[in-house]
């Protein structure tokens, strides 16, 4: 019987228009995010080390004179001219073709870096500093090039990369309100046509079961499906690009290099916990107010306080914990630096954003049990 | 099959139904009778559980209550409930709302066309509900009811908006439910078509039932002429009325013939005969008589 009712739950949720225009915004995004970014020019790596070379050209420009003659002055400044020696051998070698080289002159580069770091970065203006973050980052991803032996590409326009960026794109409150509009009327609906629907027998929990595992599949089919689409026409403008080369994820305090295709199964797997977690608070919000507009506006509401209440100095840590439907955050380590949570990595988000959706299924567990018992029965479920 | 023990609700200061008890058998037609707005639908919802009772209680199968979700949901196996047609889903045909409540509760849809030909949609059954009639909403809504094929069925306002061959074709499939030993209770506001089908009516009244009219008891039988009021006091003035007679919402005279001998019937039938202009009838009450007794004379 539940097989049966949750078809019939898959058949009305394809009848309903609202779920066409939101399975049309999924398909839509990717090819859409991709015929936009492709007009923007990329930023090559020949670029990205000019910049570099002239940020040294300005360090040495500001360098003290009288500081040079003190061993730690010399030893900064010997750093420096490491560093400006080797980012123009980078240049050297970009435009023979000698990627090899590049990279190892990079991660010399990097450990120049870190070692200015550590001494402090002393007679260095602060807007010239090279950022830790970012010499770990290329750390990690030259590292990985280097150790699996992958070509470097000079720019970023293949298809993987669109992709990894459309994700990112979609992260956080754009994806977390989509669900929730998804989400607005999984009970509300029921109560338009109560009394065809309210003695079916079939319990509570199945009800909603079959209503949230549709909406999910449905979801997730269309969020696919627009990748593939999305896919299909970047790369056939831009190339397919590379599915093993390295993407930056934050991993247990630092930064670690992965491959492109396990970033996206990282962050798809992170979408889909975001996706049950604004489904199941659909039903919960559903079950407290039966107002489709509630859901979706205490549903921003509730990722917007912890926002507002830290303006108002108010510190409720508690509820950054909804801060982790920002999965590209979470992946790029985007959401630890502005939450200072060192430990806010993959691993991290996953468990939690797990731990709430049992916290509130249970939620909706006792809510169901008290109005049972207590006479008031949910009959819109 | 289904009994109702002292139950009672009230809103607020309002008690609408008050220690009401009820004992119903498999293959029974219950009509259930009372002016809009005087408890049928909540009795209803009291008995499919969609309400609790402020106290009393509904037990089916003689030891099935519903004190638990699951037990509930064993009820629910068992207890089909009339959808309204405004509930009905515009884009879903009549064929997906039959086989939603076959599948639901058959677990099969192998006789919905069957119900389909019997109840005469095969015309419409495959087009969208958003495109049918009131009555084609009607029908369909009987129809899902057929298709869930329950050992028990509350049908409240089950003939509203039909016309008299849908009215004529519901009640046939009523009687063969009824031959199926399922156990129905009816709402309507058809009166006499209640007389069809029903085993019994129950009248409604400030929270119990003040008659039940049992359709095969040998009811005593009355002489019955319209008379106005007028007319029903000058009659009084000539002849003195037996005691027990009754006249009802100002415009039925209803002489009782039980304990009469046939003399005297026929003395009282010459008598009335000058007002013949008025229909004269013998016979035992029907729902509507009954129902303009009780809801017509107290007004």
């Amino acid at each position: 019987m539940y097989r049966k009712y949750w078809l019939f739950e898959m058949k009305l949720l394809l009848r309903q228009r609202k779920n066409w225009f939101l399975g049309l915004f999924l398909l839509l995004f990717f090819p859409i995010f991709f015929l936009v970014e492709s007009r923007e020019e990329p930023v090559s790596l020949e670029s990205q080390k000019h910049y570099e070379a002239n940020m040294l050209v300005a360090i040495f420009q500001q360098f003290p004179e009288t500081e040079r003659e003190n061993p730690e002055g010399a030893a900064i400044y010997n750093n420096l001219t490491e560093q400006a020696s080797l980012v123009n051998y980078q240049l050297y070698y970009l435009s023979e073709g000698r990627h090899e080289d590049y990279v190892e002159n990079g991660l010399m580069l990097n450990e120049l870096r870190l070692e200015l770091h550590e001494m402090g970065n002393k007679w260095i203006p602060e807007h010239l500093v090279y950022p830790r973050e970012e010499t770990l980052k290329e750390e990690a991803l030259l590292s990985y090039i280097q150790a699996n032996d992958l070509p470097l590409e000079p720019e970023s326009t293949g298809a993987t990369h669109y992709l990894v960026a459309g994700l990112g794109a979609m992260s956080g409150v754009v994806f977390y309100m989509f669900v929730l509009l998804a989400g607005s009327e999984i009970l509300v609906f029921d109560q338009r046509h109560r009394t065809v629907v309210s003695d079916f027998p079939i319990s509570f929990f199945k009800k909603i079961s079959a209503k949230i595992s549709g909406m999910f599949l449905y979801i997730a089919g269309c969020l696919l499906l627009g990748l593939g689409l999305g896919f299909w026409v970047a790369s056939s403008e831009s190339g397919s690009g590379n599915f093993s080369y390295p993407v930056l994820l934050y991993w247990d305090g630092g930064f670690e290099a992965v491959s492109t295709m396990e970033y996206l199964l990282y962050a798809l797997g992170l979408m889909m916990l975001v996706m049950l977690l604004g489904l199941i608070v659909s039903v919960l919000l559903n079950q407290l107010f039966r107002n489709a507009y509630a859901n979706v506006l205490i549903g921003l509401g509730l990722f917007l306080l912890p926002d507002l209440l830290m303006g108002a100095g108010v510190g409720a840590s508690f509820l950054q914990l909804i801060k982790y439907v920002d999965f590209a955050g979470v992946l790029d380590g985007d959401l630890a630096i502005q939450l200072g949570a060192d430990g806010l990595d993959v691993q991290h988000v996953a468990l939690w954003l797990a731990l709430m959706i049992l916290l509130f299924a249970l939620v909706i567990f006792m809510i169901n049990k008290l109005t049972y018992t207590s006479g008031r029965k949910v009959r819109d479920a | 099959m289904l009994e109702l023990k002292n139950i009672s609700v009230a809103y607020k200061d309002k008690k609408v139904l008050d220690d009401l008890s009820l004992t119903a058998k498999p293959g029974e037609i219950i009509g259930v009778v009372a002016p809009n707005g005087t408890g049928k639908t909540t009795l209803f919802n009291v008995i499919a559980n969609f309400l609790k009772p402020g106290q009393g209680e509904v037990t089916f199968l003689e030891e099935h209550t519903y004190r638990s979700e699951k037990a509930e949901l064993y009820i629910r196996r068992h207890l089909s409930t009339f959808p309204e047609q405004r509930d009905l889903f515009d884009e879903l045909s009549g064929v997906d709302h039959l086989k939603l409540y076959a599948n639901m509760w058959s677990g099969t849809t192998k006789h919905v066309q069957r119900v389909i030909d019997e109840l005469e949609m095969g015309h419409y059954a495959k087009k969208k509900a958003g495109t049918y009639s009131l009555g084609m909403r009607q029908r369909l809504c009987f129809a899902m009811m057929a298709a869930a094929d329950t050992e028990m069925m509350l049908m409240d306002e089950v003939m509203n908006g039909l016309d008299m061959s849908n009215v004529a074709l519901i009640s046939r499939k009523l009687l063969e439910m009824k031959k199926e030993q399922k156990l129905i209770f009816v709402a309507s506001h058809l009166l006499a078509n209640l007389d069809l089908y029903a085993d019994r009516v129950l009248f409604l009244k400030d929270g119990d039932f003040v008659h039940e009219q049992d359709m095969h008891s040998e009811d005593d039988a009355y002489i019955k002429i319209s008379l106005a009021r007028e007319q029903y006091e000058e009659l009084r003035t000539m002849y003195e009325l037996p005691a027990g007679h009754l006249y009802i919402a100002d415009h039925l005279l209803c002489i009782p013939l039980a304990g009469m001998k046939a003399e005297e019937q026929t003395m009282w039938i010459e008598r009335l005969l000058p007002w013949k202009e008025q229909e004269l009838t013998i016979g035992s009450l029907g729902t509507v008589e009954y129902y303009e007794k009780y809801y017509l004379d107290s007004k």
